[in-house]
């Protein structure tokens, strides 16, 4: 059982954990930047790194500050019915993920934003009305064959590693769909 | 174990079922619809999956096979079809709605997850009312509550291998936009659900927004059945609406059976899934095994936010719905009968008609009014029912002729007129009949280079020479009988007329007669002839 599993093994203990105090810490944030026009923007932007990874990873220090005590350690365990032994493995596991996730919580993000606007394309739209949504199907409703819209314009199966008559092949299916 | 088996094979075998009072029936239905919308619901690929059944993988775009990289566009066609359904089945459109992943892995959902609405669908507390008199359940009314209505893509299709252990997968279907709709367990009948799944069908169709059809599985019903507020169970892999009722049925029995024997507490106390294979139903999974789906907001689309002008614009172009036009249809001045009505009103399947309700029902209705302007107070109001639906439709159905080209030539006014000729007497009904399936056979000939131009029968009963004879010689009447009665040489049936053993072979007789004379002497009097001269007396 990792550490991060003991961790939810009792509500108990979890309060326990969420008592502990977490250095909050925010420093890193997120920027869209500028516009790229052209292949040349798009090569330069990959050219140079605007984030090192290492800052998303938690340092020694920061396992070492979370890392919760044996005392803690032994509670969990007897809560869980786990037998109490490598108790500084856990101790270590545990200090890592906490740490992970007070990285995590460190990430600077806009606290006034609707959680359902967490999108990865438009966040705030308008309410649609029915001349737009009429005029959205007169104008979007253009095949793309740049993403294979227009039927039979390309192999769909051609790069699978088996096929038989047009169909994609799965082997061994036995149990049939009740989802 | 040996003795419950077979005791499920008798009430698989066994056609009807019995409501018993001191066992409470109730049901929930979740129906999945396939929106008939020209492209799928999150890429512009063709939405036509019976189609090409014989070239799998045909239409699909590189998001219906998840290319990695390809992302969702919501299509805004499913949004329309969606809010028309919602407002004919009274629901609240939700201002903010939203699309969610629900994971599961299998064969024809590359994605790993569908794309539906889990956290807030598109429109809720919406109901269908279902009548004693339209609907033929035995109560004079119920309504039945809807809970919500969401939006979400089909899967791909497995077909499976067993032999070869494979599966072969099709993603024609996938991405295909689907409404799921879930009532309120509130059906204490299998009647009721019928009436529902009929009424929810010709909706679809009214609304031209799906085929509606459970053969083709553009249609998909599952139910939850419980007796006495025992754990439901839900039945599924119920391809028509015989199976429905068949499924409800055995399980009702099934549970009563328990009930009785006193087991519900360990058989009837978790949920389970069960599938049904055409006689029983049998155990898919339970409570114990349910799938965690992992729900989640897809991030990918962004939320649907519907304006109140949207829905009350889609609300105000919404054609009558079939409840108002088969009460309109039963009442004067149509006075149909119900299943009449219903031809007129609905199609009984969405897929392949030579003919649609919205070509249909308008062709009659002004047909039948600007005969009833003309013909007065001679107007027989069976007439056109009878000659639209009968022998029009009967002629389109025998010459594979589809009632869009047949409106070309044949208008609501010159179909008016061709029965105010007859009403006049000026054609009888058997010429008639020939003249129209010679119209029609004619157009059909005539394929691509029909004359936009409305038929003129007055002219044509003229160049045909069908006119009906006003004056009829008596005397060559009698001839033509006789010679026909000769002809026939069947001592034994004559005598039988005479006698009024066979009263009906007389139809016989004047058939003959309504032939040699071309349809253009009343069958009326060729009877009343025949009948003189065989002295029959009855």
């Amino acid at each position: 059982m990792t550490a991060f599993k003991l961790m939810r093994a009792s509500r108990k203990g979890f309060q326990m954990i969420r008592s502990f105090k977490i250095d909050s810490v925010r420093l890193f944030s997120i920027k869209v930047g500028p516009k790229l026009d052209n292949l040349e923007d798009v090569k330069n932007s990959f050219a140079y790194p605007t984030w090192d990874i290492k800052q998303y990873i938690a340092s020694g220090e920061d396992i070492e500050r979370q890392k919760p005590s044996e005392e803690v350690i032994t509670k969990l365990l007897k809560l869980s019915g786990l037998p109490l032994q490598n108790l500084d493995e856990f101790r270590e596991k545990l200090g890592e993920q906490l740490a992970f996730l007070n990285k995590l919580h460190g990430v600077e993000v806009e606290e006034d934003v609707d959680a359902s606007h967490a999108r990865l394309v438009e966040r705030c739209t308008e309410p649609i009305g029915f001349g737009s949504l009429v005029q959205k199907l007169e104008v979007e409703q253009k095949k793309d064959v740049n993403l294979g819209e227009i039927s039979g314009s390309w192999n769909c199966v051609g790069n699978a590693d088996i096929e038989k008559d047009g169909f994609f092949v799965l082997r061994n299916e036995s149990a049939k769909n009740s989802g | 174990m040996l003795r419950y088996r077979s005791a499920l094979k008798v009430w698989g075998s066994r056609k009807y079922s019995v409501l018993l009072p001191e066992f409470k029936l109730k049901c929930g239905l979740e129906i999945h619809t396939q929106l008939c919308t020209k492209n799928k619901l999150f890429s512009l690929s063709t939405n036509d999956a019976f189609a090409a059944a014989d070239k799998p993988n045909y239409h699909a775009s590189y998001f219906d096979v998840s290319l990695p990289g390809s992302q969702p566009k919501l299509n805004y066609e499913a949004i329309l079809f969606a809010t028309k359904l919602a407002v004919a089945l009274n629901c609240q459109v939700s201002p903010v709605s939203q699309f969610d992943r629900k994971h599961y892995f299998y064969g024809d959902q590359p994605l790993g997850y569908q794309i539906t609405q889990h956290f807030a669908p598109f429109a809720k507390n919406g109901y269908l009312e279902l009548s004693k008199d339209l609907d033929g359940i035995d109560q004079e009314h119920r309504k039945i509550e809807i809970m919500q209505l969401q939006i979400e893509q089909d899967t791909g299709k497995s077909i499976y291998r067993d032999n070869e252990k494979l599966s072969l997968i099709d993603l024609n279907r996938s991405n295909v936009p689907l409404i799921e709709m879930v009532t309120h367990p509130q059906f204490t009948d299998w009647k009721e659900v019928r009436a529902f799944i009929k009424k929810y069908q010709a909706l679809l169709r009214s609304l031209g927004i799906s085929t509606g059809d459970l053969e083709t599985g553009a249609m998909r019903v599952d139910v939850n059945v419980s007796v006495n507020d025992n754990a439901r169970v839900e039945l599924k892999n119920l391809p028509n609406t015989s199976s429905i009722l068949k499924a409800i049925q055995f399980e009702y029995d099934r549970h009563v059976h328990i009930i009785k024997e006193g087991n519900q507490h360990k058989l009837l106390a978790q949920t389970e899934t069960r599938s049904w294979n055409g006689y029983s139903t049998a155990r898919l999974r339970g409570k114990e095994t349910s799938i965690d789906y992992r729900y989640m907001p897809d991030p990918e689309i962004p939320v649907v936010k519907v304006s109140q002008e949207l829905i009350s614009t889609v609300a105000q172009s919404i054609p009558a719905l079939p409840d108002a036009i088969l009460r309109k249809l039963i009442s004067q001045p149509f006075n149909l009968s119900l299943k009449d009505a219903k031809i007129l009103a609905f199609a009984s399947n969405g897929h392949g008609e030579l003919y649609s309700q919205a070509e249909l029902l308008p062709f009659y209705i002004k047909t039948f009014e600007n005969y009833q302007e003309k013909a007065g107070k001679r107007v027989e109001t069976k007439l056109p029912t009878s000659w639209i639906i009968h022998e029009l439709l009967g002629n389109i159905n025998k010459l594979s002729l589809p009632f869009s080209d047949v409106i070309k030539v044949l208008t609501p006014t010159s179909f008016s007129e061709f029965l105010i000729l007859m009403t006049e007497g000026k054609i009888s009904r058997p010429s008639a009949k020939l003249l129209l399936f010679h119209i029609l056979k004619d157009l059909q000939q005539r394929q691509d280079k029909v004359p936009h131009q409305s038929i003129d029968f007055q002219s044509l009963i003229k160049e045909y020479g069908l006119n009906e004879l006003k004056n009829v010689d008596q005397e060559e009447l009698d001839e033509l009988c006789s010679s026909i009665i000769k002809e026939v040489d069947n001592p034994a049936l004559i005598e039988a007329i005479k006698t009024g053993q066979k009263r009906n072979s007389i139809k016989f007789l004047v058939g003959q007669g309504m032939r040699l004379s071309q349809g253009r002497i009343k069958p009326q009097l060729f009877e009343k002839t025949f009948k003189k001269l065989l002295r029959v007396d009855w």
